[in-house]
């Protein structure tokens, strides 16, 4: 069987990746023609395919040994070693970062595959799979790590990747600020995860050696006062907020978008935004302990959830509707987690990104097709002409709005079964109505794209119009594929899926009475007809030509209903007016132009001048005469024996 | 043989001396061979020096003579450091001797001289016998600051460091008298004995003798009011001259001073800690505000060289009698990053300056750094370790000096040294701006060959770094590169 030792391969395959591909990049900077790029596409898929291979061949070891046993660690080097600190380069494989580490390399995998064809034709095509690969890398550090500190490593770095890469065509200032806004937004984000750390770190510091690892925490977590707990929970979920992009941080995703369709796949999918719940799944024992902090990620989740779906309604932008569904559907991940259905929320993060990568790898084969269009107003009619693109998107379509048997179906139901479990009845009545919507919009979008017949303006774009090549239709068919079938490893009660985790998340009380069951299969029913309503409805808009839609523009409360849905409840403007205006002055007014320019300016172009002014005043005293010398000489030996003379007597 | 071996690294060095002054007279024109012949004197020695550290059980200490002659870790440690210097010096020196006019073979014979007489300085277990390797090295180093006969400079130069340094060798031997009368003994480890015992009835003498010698070796060093030789001597030496100066004989000294102060005089610490650490933050200040407003590199260096000495006296101040607290390590660990960065800074001065030393102002550098990469690619990295910015050596050396005199209480002399090492971040910074930010038309040229610039760039570049990164545990996967800091211990411990 495979050695702990390549558990450090996972990681360090696509860095290796990264670091050739950016060398080539930065070799072949000043080049018209850019490096070769069959070397690096090649080079740059097979680091994470190799690194899915070895994650396979440990989850396959994971499997084989007794359920009690499922921890692989591995200590590649001492990090760092100050006082009772120990902080180890130390990888953690469970059966969690097990589930992750496939997610990711299998996912990402297609998606560097995917833009071998997608990127093709770009010249900065090397420092694009250089970013990939970083990126890549991030994600997989931050799911293996064993300590906080190293988590947060892989924290920091698909932070840092999602700026590079949303701002990737960094010469479109519009893009280039997309990248900024998601970067300082993740960083308030982070500092809340920090100051999280730091407080763990600081009550924990009689345990011996405080090495932050989850192992160790779990066992010291009696040292720690409720109300602490609650602080570090609440600090860390704002670090969640920020990744997996929660009200009021979720700003950034949507303007994410800027970056290449194929990177807003992988942000979307397998990396960044599932960070916030892996690490929520990740430090359940912490959780689990404040009943406070859960219930306000539950609220969170829940308002994110209904939120993102009644934006994601009035969209034209084909990438801006599959935005606002990410942030929807993270919501309803957060839900979950809030009711404490941990393996819910990995289940529903698990067939998410299948699904997510699908249709936003679609969304990019249609935006290819349209010349880079990207309206969804513009579009219309393409399944005819675009036959792999279409199924395989109505196919995420479906899995999304939870129609069975497609995966979203088993994850989504589950959530909502716990969410009612829990009690909370106007939570799983929200909860429902979402889901309705969600059936809505994304077949708005479906039928908008796909069917009727096409509204762009620009005969040559559509006689354009054509299928994508192979590298980026294989992906799509078999994210479709596994789009279907992956829910079947969490039908209830035979749920798979919930008994992988369950070493990692711990036993969850069992299922009480039939009657219960009962109510699930009522519930099932429940959403499948809600999302069947959705759907419907949409058809009725949309495809049964458009009377309702101008009744609707004709009414004056519906249109601004619609505005603000549009607008997106505002958000942007009210942060530009409440934060972003008022610090801006402050910081021109203030600190630019009195602290910066007067206080640290003159401090530091004093201090020069200061020194600058002494040197020109004794730079006479070396003379260049030897006999000067040779008295300086003499008048330090005098001083010694003056000092000594007076100290003895 | 093995009686002989220990013997072999310097012995290598003096035959090869004379056999490159013989060389000299039975070869016409062809002086270039010379320098290869040197060189391979060079690598030969420093071969049996590491052999010799290898063959032994370390820390090993062998003394022959009566004591006279010690060949133990702490003296192969500095072998190894007047080796490499010399290495470099030889070889920027043979594309900068045929540019300047001046191709004579006992230049290298003299390079190799002076190493000779370091070596003694590094060994001798006598106050006689370190004497003598400070005469050896000091006469040498005469001849080859004066080497440019031509030049008014270099003239000058060796004038006023000849009448200085014998002014100061007189002191040493006063010095070594008075000692001698109060212990009755040259030999170091005697005259610790002496010193420590209970009933010393000589003490003030013995005050006395060591004022002296500090004061003859402090003018070595360049300690304020002892160092206003220093820059004019500098600037006029030619530069690879320089280069070797500021590096190896500079370590000689300290090599001298932290064996006699470690053995012989460490009981009568009181006499003269006050006196060393006052001299310290003179020191530091000076070298630092006169670097200011300098605008020739190799005056500038100098400066930077005499605030270096500042640095390092914390480090005697605080040094203690066991061995335990590591101040004698972080002094060696910082001679050794010290003088790789600074003779690897000359050695890129040498190639950028012009015939009869042209082009030696800061501002003559503009554009360099996008002429020849990587000569300032290298010429920042050691402005980077001389600053002590971190991962080069030069952080370290002064990360363990500045932590092990706090570790002796030394918290406002370690102050001082912070302050000052901040105030010399402006003019090393200057370099890198010139070379980077300031734009023109490139009046440098490099006439050296390209294969010796590169070798010796790369050369001491790694060096550098090396020195710096060795000492992240991280890289322990590397064989062999947590041992700088291994070796500075084991070199202390066999002093003792």
């Amino acid at each position: 069987m495979i050695d702990n030792n390549f558990l450090v391969f996972i990681p360090l395959l696509p860095l290796l990746g990264a670091i050739l591909s950016g060398i080539f990049a930065f070799s072949h900077a000043s080049d018209e023609e850019g490096p070769n790029n069959k070397i690096i596409s090649f080079i740059s898929c097979l680091a994470p395919a190799a690194a899915f291979l070895i994650a396979s061949l440990f989850f396959l070891k994971l499997q084989s040994l007794p359920v009690d046993q499922r921890v692989l660690t591995f200590k590649a080097y001492e990090w760092i070693h100050v006082g009772n600190l120990n902080i180890d380069m130390d990888f953690l494989l469970d059966p969690l970062s097990s589930m992750m580490t496939i997610v990711i390399t299998f996912i990402g995998t297609l998606i560097h595959i995917y833009s071998v064809g997608y990127m093709a034709k770009d010249r900065s095509f090397a420092r694009y799979f250089s970013y990939l690969n970083l990126f890549t890398f991030s994600m997989l550090m931050l799911v293996l790590g064993k300590n906080l500190p190293i988590m947060f490593l892989g924290w920091e770095g698909v932070g840092l990747c999602s700026y590079l890469l949303i701002g990737f065509w960094f010469t479109d200032s519009e893009k280039a600020i997309a990248g900024n806004k998601a970067f300082i937004t993740n960083r308030i984000g982070d500092f809340g995860f920090l100051l999280g750390v730091f407080l763990l770190f600081w009550s924990l510091q009689d345990a011996n050696p405080n090495s932050l690892d989850f192992v160790s925490m779990k066992n010291s977590i009696s040292l720690l006062s409720p109300s602490t707990i609650t602080a570090i929970t609440l600090l860390f979920f704002i670090g969640a907020m920020g990744k997996s992009a929660q009200i009021p941080l979720h700003v950034w995703l949507p303007d994410a978008m800027a970056g290449p369709t194929p990177v807003s796949a992988l942000i979307h999918a397998a990396t960044m935004v599932t960070a916030g719940i892996y690490m929520i799944v990740r430090l359940n024992f912490l959780y689990s302990l404040s009943p406070a902090t859960l219930s306000f990620i539950e609220t969170i989740g829940l308002i994110t959830a209904f939120f993102a779906a009644t934006v994601a309604i009035t969209q034209s932008d084909i990438k801006k509707v599959l935005a606002y569904s990410t942030v929807s559907q993270l919501g309803y991940m957060f839900l979950a987690a809030g009711v404490g259905a941990y393996s819910a929320a990995s289940f529903h993060l698990f067939t998410h990104a299948f699904f997510k990568a699908l249709l936003f790898l679609g969304s990019g084969s249609v935006i290819h097709a349209m010349s880079e269009e990207q309206n969804i107003w513009k579009m219309g009619g393409l399944w005819s002409k675009m036959k792999i693109t279409g199924a395989t998107f109505l196919i995420g379509t479906l899995a999304i709005s939870g129609i069975p048997p497609f995966a979203g179906f088993f994850s989504k139901d589950e959530i909502l079964f716990k969410v009612w479990e829990s009690g909370n009845i106007p939570f799983y009545i929200i909860g429902l109505i979402t889901s309705g919507l969600t059936a809505f919009y994304m077949f708005r979008l479906f039928f908008l794209v796909f069917m009727g017949s096409n509204r762009n303006d620009d005969q040559h774009v559509v006689d354009h119009i054509h299928e994508s090549p192979m590298s980026m239709t294989l992906p799509l068919i078999i994210l479709a594929i596994c789009s279907t079938i992956v829910g079947f490893l969490g039908i209830p009660h035979l749920n798979m899926f919930e008994s992988w985790l369950e070493p990692v998340i711990g036993n969850l009380p069992k299922e009480s009475a039939d009657a219960s069951h009962l109510m699930e299969y009522f519930l099932i029913i429940d959403t499948v007809i809600v999302a069947l309503i959705g759907i419907s409805l949409a058809y009725v808009f949309y495809i049964r030509k458009n009377s309702i839609l101008e009744k609707i523009k004709g009414n004056q409360t519906l249109q601004k209903l619609h505005d603000f849905s549009e607008n997106k409840w505002y958000f942007d403007e009210l942060y530009n007016k409440l934060i972003i205006k008022p610090l801006l002055g402050f910081s021109d007014v203030f600190l630019f132009k009195f602290i910066d320019k007067n206080i640290i300016d003159g401090l530091v172009n004093g201090t020069a001048k200061f020194y600058s002014a002494m040197s020109y005043g004794v730079r006479d005293i070396q003379s260049g005469k030897v006999r000067y010398y040779a008295y300086f000489m003499l008048f330090g030996i005098i001083m010694m024996f003056v000092y000594t003379a007076s100290k003895t007597s | 043989m093995n009686n002989i071996f220990p013997f072999l690294p310097i012995g290598i060095t003096l035959v090869f001396a004379i056999a490159v002054m013989l060389l000299e007279v039975l070869l016409n024109g062809k002086k270039q061979i010379l320098a290869y012949v040197s060189l391979l004197g060079v690598v030969f020695s420093a071969i049996t020096t590491v052999s010799l550290w290898a063959r032994q059980t370390n820390p090993f200490h062998l003394s022959f003579f009566s004591e006279m002659f010690i060949v133990d870790n702490y003296s192969l440690f500095f072998y190894l450091i007047f080796l490499l210097c010399a290495g470099v010096c030889i070889l920027t020196s043979s594309g900068y001797l045929i540019r300047e006019n001046m191709e004579h073979g006992e230049y290298y014979s003299l390079v190799l001289f002076a190493v000779t007489g370091m070596m003694l300085m590094a060994s001798g277990g006598d106050l006689l016998i370190l004497f003598l390797g400070l005469e050896i090295m000091t006469i040498s180093i005469y001849v080859l600051v004066g080497f440019n006969r031509y030049n008014i400079k270099s003239n000058e130069a060796v004038l006023k460091y000849f009448f200085l340094g014998a002014f100061s060798a007189g002191f040493i031997l006063y010095g070594i008298a008075l000692i001698y009368g109060a212990c009755q003994s040259t030999t170091l480890s005697q005259i610790g004995k002496v010193v420590r015992a209970e009933d010393f009835a000589y003490a003030p003498m013995a005050v006395m003798g060591i004022l002296l010698l500090m004061v003859g070796i402090l003018f070595k060093v360049a300690a304020v009011p002892f160092h206003s030789w220093l820059p004019d001597v500098y600037e006029g030496a030619p530069t690879p001259v320089t280069g070797f100066m500021i590096s190896a004989v500079k370590v000689a000294s300290f090599a001298f001073f932290l064996r006699l102060f470690l053995i012989s005089f460490i009981d009568l610490k009181d006499s003269w800690k006050d006196i060393i650490s006052v001299i310290a933050v003179i020191t530091m200040f000076t070298g630092n505000i006169f670097a200011f407003t300098q605008t020739n590199i190799k005056r500038m260096l100098a400066y930077s060289s005499i605030s270096h000495t500042g640095y390092l006296l914390i480090g005697i101040a605080s040094l203690s009698a066991s061995p335990e607290n590591h101040v004698a390590d972080a002094i060696l660990y910082y001679l050794l990053a010290y003088s790789v960065g600074s003779i690897g800074t000359f050695a890129c001065i040498s190639y950028l300056s012009q015939k009869d030393e042209e082009y030696v102002n800061i501002d003559d550098y503009a554009g360099v750094g996008f002429k020849y990469p990587l000569i300032g690619i290298a010429m920042s990295i050691f402005m980077f370790s001389l600053i002590g910015v971190p991962p080069t050596g030069g952080f370290f050396g002064k990360y363990y000096l500045f932590s092990a005199a706090i570790n002796q209480g030394m918290y406002p002399l370690v102050l001082i040294a912070i302050v000052n090492s901040m105030m010399s971040v402006y003019y090393y910074l200057r370099v890198i701006a010139v070379m980077y930010f300031k734009h023109s038309d490139y009046k440098v040229t490099n006439t050296s060959g390209k294969m010796s610039t590169n070798l010796v760039l790369v050369y001491t570049l790694v060096g550098t770094i090396w020195i710096g990164m060795g000492t992240f545990t991280i890289f322990s996967i590397v064989p062999g590169a947590t041992s700088v800091l291994e070796w500075t211990k084991v070199s202390i411990e066999s002093l003792f």
